[in-house]
Order: structure tokens, then sequence, then C-alpha cells
């Protein structure tokens, strides 16, 4: 019997191909998106991990809080009983990007690290000694290839992103001779050794390495991330929810049929969770490889922007983990269950003798309305509290998330409301019936028009976010490139035969030197800054002390960029401590959009003074525009100056807005696939409607209207929904950009950003809404036009 | 993970290049580029207790038979090697130094064995050794004197240590001829001279508690470049304090084959030494230990007719087995027989 | 003649090759007439009442409403007869489930822009004794009501033709005289024409004439 009653249950797929398709696909889109944003997350996070583990996990260290150490304090410990071993951090450039290089003594170091490990069985000898080695993951160690590096040895198993060598080579190519950056306190220490304080008290303990903090730093990047998947599968389920619905209403008969003939409800509802978890299963593998596809297909940018924002150590390549296929298939599981507990409830509880229900969606909604308003109405309530009081990233999604299920819940009665009032204008007896109809449809629909505001509004939010923070970002461009030409010379003779060339034929010579350095435990870079007016006059500064560029030219105080003053609390008036001298006041903060580094300007006397071997290669060239191409042509001509050492101002923009668009990649992306995953959505809704519609429609074709007129006006329908849908989005969607902006932003990134708002976009994005509901909604209508009139006559003669 | 790392590390602390299949810890590599051992080479103190860098390895080497004021038998060790990955000068300063050392410290109760190690870098000054006034050290390790006849002897590790004063009362004592002191037939050779005649006092620190001690101890001072022959697996080795002041030192290298290659030196107790050539000392095992699944003898019949030694030697703790990188067996032993007194027993390549 | 049809045939695909529901079938209908079309089940008389409503297209055959062929009409055409010529009540699922009663009454009538009047409205709900509904929706009404709903709006445009299948199908027997009634005095005050279905003898008997449907033909 229960095979029986399987086997019919299942012949309904093969009649219905389509509807299989359906149920399969939108539950594998809403899978893949999910679990590829997972994956994407897992990747880098499994990065961070490997990162710390590769220099001492989470050991405690020993640092020194003004940055590096001198690697006698390494002894001075040793020599007291304090078991450590030492580690020398730096960013080395290469021809492809930076890559952080990690010295560490073999000899000393923990044996669960890593490195030391291979270094030891691939020749310590070798490692030690005269050139040394470079041992790296094969992916970092594709990007290590440049010139006058020791060779480099691609080793498995290492920690991504981070190139591992002898802490004596790490010293001379970070040209950090006799500085550590940290000490790592081994896990066994001797019976006896004098307090840190009493042999360095200079030196800080740290209960744990200092890796937590770019978790810590990159977690809202993540989150964001999350944020968009979880997003994507709320949509995805939609779609799930609509297939199932449709799925069950048309095989109601069925039901009816196999419980009269003696098949238990119970027997029946475990009959279908069988079948939905087989389909769960089966849809739930395909998505996780979609998953996979779309997260090997975007973690190269995540990775360039995590490496680029944060200065995580993440690599493009991607690596299957069973723990998110695992949670892939779990989250394709989950999502059916939910999507079809509502739809087996009713048929546990199906009587065999019910009749067909032929009305449509209950009337009684108005009570479900009111409902979702007193939720939205909570919510908005929610939202308001952890915007008012909350602080920090977490707070910040909190506001967002509630505010946006709000504007969900109250899209219902907000169209409900407005068809209402659209009804009274109806004149003719079409229109009447086309209003009331859509109204009554609405309860049908309003799951994939929430899904499409949901969307709609991620769109004008994130893409708002985006493009003001393009705005204020080329415009900030404007500011901050001021000079008209860049160049560079190759050594110091260069430089002084350049300037000495230059000097007669400019307005003013402004050098670009600076240094890399540690400033309060994370990598930054410190600028020299002539006592011009093109910085008086055009940096573009957040906050300031008075007399700020006459206290950085005398050399006793320093400019921060926001993120550094937003990240460490670095505001005017606050203390500095600089490498190479004693602390300087901040007398202003700048705003450094794109940069992922803390960075700091201080006078180009006081840069040279702190730190003299700093390279005088780079200079800024301030002329009259006019004349910028003659002089450019002279100094390749006439000078001699390499081409690639001369940089025009625009091309320096040029790349700059590159850089910046390329960080935002994986957003447009995700909203890309949001948006059609919307779509999907109210294509399975309007076609679980569609076997519904019949009865409906049946009444007005007899009494005088024509196929072709009734599927116009189920398109016109879906293109008026959606339309109003877009409409209600925009205010979503800015108030989403207002909070990505002011709050998400600071705390991602660690810049605040006015905002634009952007018209055109809306209509771009509107016409794209159109175009996806009357994608949508063009094949129902198609089918309905070319509905035999058999189909639609048996409504008034034949139970259904 | 840990075992794996360390066992390649003892390969290649102490081989430049190719892996270990000769001789224990690697003692049996070519010695290209390495000075080599001279028997025409004459000692000057105290400028030859500061290490050697033209060779490539060296050691400092101490042990110590006491008793506590428990009543207890008890031995120290405390020991430095240095290593060089590659000849050449010692010019190159800071971490490019080619110079590594390796530290060894153990106490030996009759029911406990404490161990542990240390690794260094030569050239920042984490581990070193200064000939006058004599300082040897790694990490907070030291032995450190006016001169090497009175040092101050520390070591400490995780749950033990120790504090000790070793006062010379004899001369110091060249080994083979003239401290050419020959390893096989074929010649492989070392500078080699001890200091047999210490007084030593001190305190341990052990996990019950401090215990105060008194007794004899016996330093090794030895360098080569390449003291094995490629097919010799091991050694055994005792330096023994008879009760009536008379002092042996013997050891007996063994090869692959089966065979031995044994020599040492009769010390009289004012210092007089008498070396013996191959094939006079007798050694034989009596009894064999099991130390965590090795097999290692911890008793044996020590004889040497020409002096009318005939004894045996037991192991205060027969699981003296020093559990570092390069792990071998070395531990305190008492003597009866013919001579009664202490010694120190060492025994390589039984793991 | 308001209606007349000739020789008609009609056929659906089934299992062994086309099965013959019409199988030339005639008949003529006069002004104010009522017929009543009997028939087993499956005869083809609602087949017949669609083809003629012009809902279904005939294989063979020629149907004349008010001297206009409807073969010779489109799609578009034929939707203009059915909302300004004919009325139609089914057994069931007459009415537009999203509108008022009152709004379902008036429906067809202002479809095809007919202004039939405030006066006559309200004769036509008070006779039906619909007037305590008309803000009701279809589902809040019986199935009598519901019918009676549908019988208001077929006639209130004032149609030539009335086509009823079956409409007291689904209703117990005191409902269905009562529906009865009330079409049938509808019809003869509006002076219309009307092909009634039916398959009870007792609705039949109380038509002007009787028509009986066997294996596609007319046999009475």
């Amino acid at each position: 019997m229960r095979k029986t009653a399987f086997l019919t249950l299942l012949s309904h797929w093969r009649r219905h191909p389509f509807q299989l398709v359906t149920l399969v696909l939108g539950l594998a889109l809403a899978t893949a998106l999910w679990s590829g944003v997972q994956a994407i997350n897992a990747e880098a996070r499994a990065s961070y991990d490997a990162a710390a583990d590769a220099v001492g996990g989470s050991r405690p260290v020993i640092v020194a809080p003004t940055g590096d150490m001198d690697e006698a304090q390494y002894v001075t410990l040793r020599r007291a009983g304090w078991l450590v071993t030492p580690v020398v951090e730096g960013w080395m450039m290469t021809d492809q990007g930076r890559v952080r290089l990690v010295g560490i003594d073999p000899l000393t170091a923990p044996p669960d690290v890593a490195a030391a490990g291979v270094a030891v069985d691939g020749g310590l000898g070798a490692f030690l000694t005269a050139p040394g080695r470079i041992l790296a993951a094969p992916a970092t160690a594709a990007r290590l290839s440049s010139g006058d590096l020791p060779p480099v040895t691609a080793t498995e198993g290492l920690a991504p992103s981070l190139a591992f060598t002898d802490i004596g080579v790490a010293q001379r190519l970070l040209e950090k001779e006799g500085r550590l950056s940290r000490l790592i306190v081994l896990d066994t220490q001797p019976l006896n050794r004098p307090a840190l304080s009493d042999i360095a008290p200079e030196l800080e303990f740290r209960p744990s390495g200092g890796q937590a903090d770019l978790a810590r730093l990159t977690d809202s990047f993540h989150l964001n991330l999350a944020a968009f998947g979880l997003l994507s599968f709320a949509v995805g389920l939609f779609i799930v929810h609509g297939a199932i619905g449709l799925a069950f209403e048309q095989r109601r008969p069925v039901f009816r049929t196999l419980r009269a003939l003696g098949l238990p409800a119970r027997d029946l509802t475990w009959l279908l969770v069988v079948e939905l978890l087989v389909l769960a299963l089966l849809s739930g593998a395909l998505g996780v490889a979609l998953g996979y596809l779309i997260a090997a297909a975007l973690l190269p940018d995540v990775a360039a922007t995590l490496r680029g924002l944060y200065g995580a150590p993440v690599e493009g390549a991607l690596t299957i983990r069973p723990a998110w296929w695992a949670a892939g298939m779990g989250i394709a599981v989950a999502g059916t269950a939910v999507a079809a507990t509502g739809a087996l409830w009713k048929i546990a509880r199906l009587p065999v003798l019910a009749p067909a229900r032929p009305r449509a969606w209950a009337r009684a909604s108005q009570s479900t309305l009111w409902l979702q308003l007193a939720a939205a109405a909570a919510l908005v309530l929610v939202s308001l509290v952890s915007g008012l009081f909350g602080s920090g990233l977490v707070a910040g999604f909190l506001m967002l998330g509630a505010l946006l299920i709000a504007a969900a819940l109250t899209l219902p009665a907000l169209l409900s409301g407005f068809l209402a009032l659209a009804a009274r204008t109806a004149r003719s007896a079409t229109a009447e019936w086309f209003w009331a109809d859509t109204r009554q449809q609405l309860p049908g629909l309003s799951l994939a028009l929430m899904a499409l505001l949901l969307a709609l509004s991620a769109n004008i939010g994130v893409g708002t976010m985006v493009s003001s923070f393009r705005l204020t970002f080329t415009g900030w461009l404007d500011q901050r490139l001021a000079s008209e030409l860049y160049v560079s010379a190759e050594t110091a003779e260069d430089a002084a035969a350049l300037v000495a060339f230059v000097e007669p034929r400019v307005d003013a010579i402004l050098p670009i030197w600076n240094v890399e350095a540690e400033i309060a435990g994370a990598p930054a870079e410190i600028y020299g800054v002539a006592d011009h007016t093109t910085y008086r006059d055009n940096w573009p500064l957040l906050a300031r002390l008075p007399d700020v560029w006459d206290r950085v030219a005398a050399g006793d105080a320093v400019l921060v960029n926001e993120q550094l003053a937003r990240r460490d609390g670095l505001w005017p008036g606050t203390m500095l401590p600089v490498p190479g001298g004693p602390p300087m006041e901040v007398a202003g903060v700048y705003s450094d959009y794109g940069n992922p580094l803390a960075q700091v300007l201080i006078g180009i006397d006081a840069l040279t003074t702190r730190f003299p071997d700093v390279e005088r290669l780079n200079f800024g060239l301030r002329l009259d525009p006019a004349e910028k191409d003659a002089l450019a042509t002279a100094l390749i001509t006439e000078f001699g100056l390499p081409p690639e050492n001369l940089v025009d101002q625009n091309a320096l923009k040029g790349f700059s807005i590159e850089v910046f668009d390329r960080t935002f990649t994986v957003t447009g992306a995700l909203n890309v696939l949001t948006l059609a995953v919307a779509g999907f959505a109210i294509l399975t809704s309007l076609l679980t409607l569609a076997s519904t519609r019949l009865p409906q429609l049946a009444p007005v074709w007899a009494l005088g209207l024509t196929r072709a007129d009734l599927a116009r006006i189920e398109l016109g329908r879906a293109l008026m929904l959606a339309s109003l849908t877009m409409v209600a989005a925009i205010p979503v969607g800015l108030v989403l950009a207002w909070v990505l902006l002011a709050v998400i932003n600071v705390e991602a990134f660690g810049w605040r950003l006015p905002m634009h708002l952007f018209p055109r976009d809306w209509l771009v994005l509107g016409v794209l809404a159109l175009l996806a509901a009357g994608l949508a909604s063009l094949w129902p209508a198609l089918r309905l036009s070319r509905t035999e009139p058999a189909v639609l006559l048996k409504v008034f003669t034949n139970e259904r | 993970m840990k075992d794996k790392v360390y066992a390649a590390f003892l390969i290649l602390l102490l081989t430049p290049a190719t892996a270990l299949s000769q001789g224990f810890a690697g003692m049996g590599q070519s010695a290209d580029g390495f000075a080599m051992p001279d028997p025409e080479t004459r000692f000057s103190f105290p400028a030859d207790h500061g290490p050697h860098p033209d060779f490539r390895i060296e050691w400092w080497y101490l042990t110590a038979n006491l008793t506590g004021d428990d009543g207890r038998d008890y031995g120290i060790q405390w020991t430095l090697f240095r290593s060089a990955t590659a000849s050449g000068d010692d010019t190159q300063s800071g971490w490019n130094s080619p110079q590594l050392w390796m530290g060894h410290a153990a106490v030996t109760t009759p029911d406990a064995h404490h161990s542990t190690e240390r690794f260094a870098r030569n050239g920042i000054g984490q581990a070193g050794v200064e000939a006058s006034p004599f300082h040897a050290w790694i990490d907070e390790w030291s032995m450190q004197g006016p001169s090497l006849k009175n040092v101050n002897v520390t070591a400490q590790g995780t749950d033990f240590g120790y504090d000790l004063s070793f006062d010379a009362q004899g001369p110091f004592i060249l080994q083979g001829e003239q401290g050419f002191s020959v390893k096989s037939e074929a010649g492989q050779a070392s500078h080699y001279y001890s200091q047999p005649f210490y007084e030593v006092s001190g305190k341990l620190m052990l996990p019950d508690g401090e215990v105060s001690v008194t007794g004899s101890g016996w330093l090794d001072r030895e360098w080569s470049s390449q003291p094995l022959t490629a097919d010799q697996t091991g050694w055994d080795w005792v330096s023994l304090h008879f009760d009536d002041g008379a002092k042996l030192m013997g050891y007996r290298l063994r090869d692959a084959s089966g065979g031995a290659y044994a020599v040492g030196t009769w010390i009289e107790p004012n210092g007089e030494t008498f070396p013996f050539p191959n094939g006079v000392l007798q050694a034989e095992p009596l009894v064999i230990t099991d130390v965590d699944g090795r097999e290692v003898p911890t008793s044996w019949r020590v004889a040497l007719p020409a002096r009318g030694v005939d004894v045996e030697i037991h192991a205060v703790n027969p699981q003296s087995w020093m559990d570092t990188t390069v792990a071998y067996w070395e531990g305190p032993v008492r003597i009866t027989g013919s001579h009664t007194g202490r010694g120190y027993l060492e025994m390589t390549g039984y793991d | 003649m308001l209606l007349s049809v000739t020789d008609l045939k009609k056929s659906y695909p089934g299992e062994n090759g086309p099965v013959a529901v019409l199988d030339g079938v005639s008949l003529t209908l006069k002004p104010g007439e009522t017929v009543a079309l009997t028939g087993e089940s499956g005869s083809g008389k609602s087949t017949l009442l669609h083809i003629v409503g012009g809902l279904e297209a005939a294989d063979a055959g020629e149907v004349t409403i008010d001297g206009t062929a409807i073969a010779t009409l489109d799609d578009r055409g034929r939707a203009a007869l059915r909302r300004r010529d004919i009325g139609v009540v089914f057994q069931q699922f007459n009415l537009i489930p999203s509108l008022t009663v009152a709004a379902n009454i008036t429906f067809q009538a202002r479809l095809a822009g007919v202004e039939y009047g405030h006066l006559r409205l309200e004769n036509l709900v008070e006779t039906l004794g619909l007037q305590d509904h008309l803000g009701k929706y279809p589902e809040q009404l019986s199935g009598g009501q519901q019918q009676r709903v549908a019988i208001a709006r077929a006639i209130l445009p004032g149609p030539k033709l009335l086509l009823a299948d079956e409409p007291t199908g689904n209703l117990d027997e005191t409902t269905a005289d009562a529906v009865i009634d009330a079409l049938l005095a509808q019809v003869r005050m509006a002076e219309t024409a009307m092909l009634l279905v039916t398959h009870s003898d007792r609705l039949a008997a109380r038509a002007d004439r009787r028509l009986h449907l066997q294996h596609g033909r007319v046999t009475a």
C-alpha cells in the first residue's frame, strides 16, 4: 500500500517535470548562495587560524608597546630563564603585491609551528645558513618570484599568505637588523625565573597572541557577507515555499483519493516527508556544488579585499571543507522543513471527503495584516532602541535586520491599503474587478513580494552606500592628489639630479617619502609632509587643532588618518608613540578612504630625523597643468627618466578608482544574485497561484472577456505590484544605506561617509525589477492565454 | 608531531646536508672543510677550555656522583654541545653564525630521572663558552668561575634544578696520547681531556624539595670533526671513581658487525695516567633492562687485569634515559668487586 | 428566429480516436421561448450550450444568433457577443469571488456598457430576495443565494438569449424550485429566449418546449 502510494505521489513529478525543476532549482539556489558565502567565510577564517597557529597560536606573547624590540632583549629573557622564541614580522613588497614575511628561529620555536617542522625536515643547515630559504604555501610561493630573495620552497600545509624564513634572513629582508617583533612564550617554563618587570620592565606580557585582532578586525566584513548570504537564503526559501505549495495544491485530489482508499493521514504525511527529504538532499547537494562554484568565483576578489583592507592572510584558492558540505545539506533540509511545514500541516488534517477548496485565499486575511503590522511596529521599536542605545557592529546589524523585516511585514498592509484606495477610483467593471482581484491575490503573492522588497532594498541600500562612497572617494582623490605629476628616482644621486632638473620648471617640489612601521601594534605607514600650501589648501582634514600645519611643520605634532583615529581613539590632543623618538601629539585627523593601513603624517624634517635611512626618491611636482605634458616629455627625453617612474595625476586617480571598484565586486555580484532569486520567487508564486486562479478567471471570461484580455491583465498586475514594491523599497533602501554609511561602515572600515542620492540608479533598478516581474509573469500569462475553453468550462460543471 | 620534528631535528642539527645513515648522531660524517684532529697538537690552558669553532663538534661534559644529607645516592649531568652546520670561520655574527648549541641537564635519584635540554643559536649571546675567566652558558644554565678548576654550575628544568660548586683537587688529565684519542683502527680521533678530581657540594632542587649534596665530579672535554667511523653504531663509556682515589675512564665503540673498539685510561690518585690500547679492557653486560621498550645493559662486568680490576657496576637507577632530542642512557653507577666506589655510565646507540 | 442551430457537430479526442459528442444537432428558438434540453450524462447537452454561448467552437454546422453566425466571429467578437447578447447561469461557480454581490450583479451589464436603470436593479434584487446580501462576498452566501445572484447578473443587461446549464444541479429540491421559479419569472418578464439544460423531467416540464438529446442527436 505504502509503496504504491509513494509511487503514485512521485508520478506527479514525472507529469510535471518543470515543477520538479523549479523546486530543486529553488532550493539549490538558496543553498548555493548561503553555502557559497559560508565557504568564503570559512576559508578566510581558516586562513586566520592557520596564520595564528603558524606563529605560536594562542600562546602568550611579550611585546614592546612602542613597536619592535631589540633582539638583545630576547637574549636577556632567555638568560634569565624565560623560555621564549623570537618572531620578526613585516610586509615585503613583491611584484605581485605585499606579502607578510615571518622570521622564526626553528631551534626554539614550539614544535607545532609548522614552518619550523618543515625547516627541520627540509634541511636545517640550508634554512639557517646564507642565503637561507623562504617557505610558503604554494599559492603564496607563486607570488614570491621576484629577484633578490632567497630560494623559495613551496610547501603544502603552511598558513596562506605568509612567507616563513629564518629570523636573520627576515631581519635583513625587512631591514630590521637586530630587531624583533615579539617573543612567543613557550608552554613549559623552568622551575625558577624572575618577574618580567625585574628583567625587562619596558616589555609587556600579553596573555594571547596578536592574531585575534585580525579576527576582530575582519569580523565586520564577514558579518556583512553572512548577512548577505542569509538574505539570499531567505529569499530562496520563498521559492521553495512556492514550489512545495504548488506541488501540494496540485496533488490535492491524489491525496484525497489515497486517503479515501484507506491510507491513514499519518502515513500520507510521512510519505510526503520522505519525498521532501529526498528532494532536499538532492537539491542540497546540487546547491552546495553551485555554492562551491560561486565561492570559487568570488573568493579571489574577497581575498584581495581582505588582504588589501586588513592585511589578512588569505589566498584566492578554495579548499573543500566537509564541514560546510554538511552545513549546506543541513540548511537545505532545514529550509525545506520551514517551507513545507504549513503545507504538511494541512495535509495531516485533510478530511477524507472535504469538498475541493475552490475559494481562493481566505478573505479573512485582514486580521493577518493587522498582526503583521503589529509585529512590524514592534520591530521598528527594536530597531530604534538598538540604534539609539546600542553600539558596535552587532547593534548596527540588529538595527538593520529589524528594520528590513519590519519593512517586509508592512508591505502587504501597505499594498492592500493602496489597492483599496485605487479600487474607489475604478470606473469600469474591468477596473473594479482588477483592483478587487489583485487585492484578493495579495496574500498569495505577498511572500514573493516581500522577497522582492528585501532584494530591492538591499540593492538600493548597498548601491547607495557604494555609490556615495565612490563619489566621496573621487572627490577626495581630487583633493589628495593635488600634484600634477609624480616622479620617482632610482638612486639618491638620481634624485638630486632630478630635483635640480625640475627645480626651474615647476612651482614646487613636494617630497613623498615614507617608511613602514608598526603603530599601536598594527602595520602603518609614516609619511613626511612638506610645509606647503598644497597641503594647507587641499588636505581633507576632519578634525584639527589650531595651527595644525605649523605644528606639523615644526615637527612636534602629527596627523593621523581617520581609520587609525577611530580604531584607537586618537583624536586631536591625544599622544601617539611614534618610532624613532618621543611620542607626538595628534594635531589633526584626515580622511583616507580606501587605504587599508593606519597612516601617520609627520613633518618632513621630523621624518628624516627619526628615520635617517628613509628613501628619498619620490616627489610630487606642482606646476601649471598646461605645462604638464611638456615637462613630462622633457623629463623622459631630456633628463632620461624611465617612463614608468613618471605618473600622471589622472593615471594615479584611475588606478585608485580601480582598486576601489575591485573592493566592491563581491557586493555587486551578491546584489545581482539576490535580485535574480527574488525574480524566481515571483515566478514560482505566480505558478502556484495559477492553479487556483481558474475558478476566479472562468466567470470573467464567460461573461465576456477574451483569454488574451485576461493574460494582459495578469501581466499588468505583476508589473503593477512590482512597481509598488519598488516604490516602497526606495525609502527602506535609503534607511538601509544610512545605517550602512553611518554605523556599519565606521565599524567595518573605519570611516564615516556622507550620503548621496542616485535617483537614476533607482530608475535602472526599477526597470530591472519590472523586467524580473514581467519575465516571471510572462510565462503564466502566456499559458493562460492559451488555456483550452474546455478547461475553463470545467470549472462550472465538474468537481475539480 | 613533536617526536617527528625533534627526530628530524636531531639528524639535521648535526649534519649539514645528507641524512644520517652513518654512526651515532651523525658523528660518522666526513669532515670536509673542518679542521682535523692532529696528534702533534699540544693543549694550552686556559685557551683550550674555550671553543674550537674550526671543528665540527665539541662538548663540555660534566657528571657528578653525589650523596645527599638524606643519605641517598644522586647523580647530575650538565652538558653543553657545540655543533657547526657549515664549515668555515666563525666570523659571521648574529643569526648568520653557522654554530648551534645544545644543552643537556639531568638529575638522577634512585627512583627518578629528570632530564631536559636547550637549544640556542650562536652569535647572539644566547649560549657560548669563554675560556678565562671560565664561563659556559646556554639560556640561564651556566658553568662559571675564575677558572675551569673552580666553577659554579647551575641548570634547571620544569621540575628540577641544581646549584653546585666544583672544586678540582688534582690536575687535568690528557686522554689517549697527549690528548689525541684514537676512536678506531682506521684512525678516527678526537682531542680529549678530562678533569676527574672535582670535589662537589651544593644543593639539588627536586619535586619533593631541596637536598644538600656532596660528592665527586668528572669533566670531559672533547672536540673533533669526525670521531667515529661510518659503521660504528654507538658507544658504552664509563668514568669510575674508586674509593682508593684511583680513577678509570674506558669506552667501547661498537660497530655494526658486533665487534668493538675499546680503550681507556688508568688514572692514579696523584694524576699519573696510563692509557691502555684496544683489547685490554674487558666489558660484558650482566643485566639487560627494558627502558621504554629499548633493551639497555644497565649492569656490567668491567675488568682491567693489568691493574687487578675486576668489578661489577650497577646503575643507581636503571631508568636513567635521557629523553632528549639526541637520546641516550646516562646515569650514576655503584661499583662492587675487586674495587669499590662510584662512577658514571653512558651508553649511546640503543634506541 | 432568435437562435438557429443547424447540423452542429463536435467531437472530443478519446482513447480510441475522436468521440462524437454532437452528431448533427439542429434546433431553433423564438424570442421569449423557453426550451428545455434533457438527456443522459454525456449526451452532449452542455457542449451544445457552450457552443451556442460562443464559449466553445463547433467542428461543423452553424449557429446563428439574431442573424449573426457566430462562427464568423473571432475571439474578441465572441466575447462581445457574450457580454452583450447572452446571459449564462452555470451549475456552480458563476460568481467572481473577489467582488461583492452588488458588484457581481452589475458586472456583466457594466462590462457590456448597458444602461440598466437603478429602479430595474432594485426590482430585480428585491424579486430575487437579495436585498440583504448586496455587500457580502459570494463565499458568504448559500448555494441557492449564489444561483440567484447569477440569475440577477444574467438578466440585468437584458440579453436576447439566456443559457442555463443545470442551474439547480447542486441544490436541494426546495431551493431548486425557488431558483427555477425566479428564473422563469425573470425570463418571461424580460421576454428573453432561454435554453435550459437539465436532466430533471420535473424542471423540463415547466419549459415551453422540450428537446431530448441522445448520442449527440435530438430524438424528440
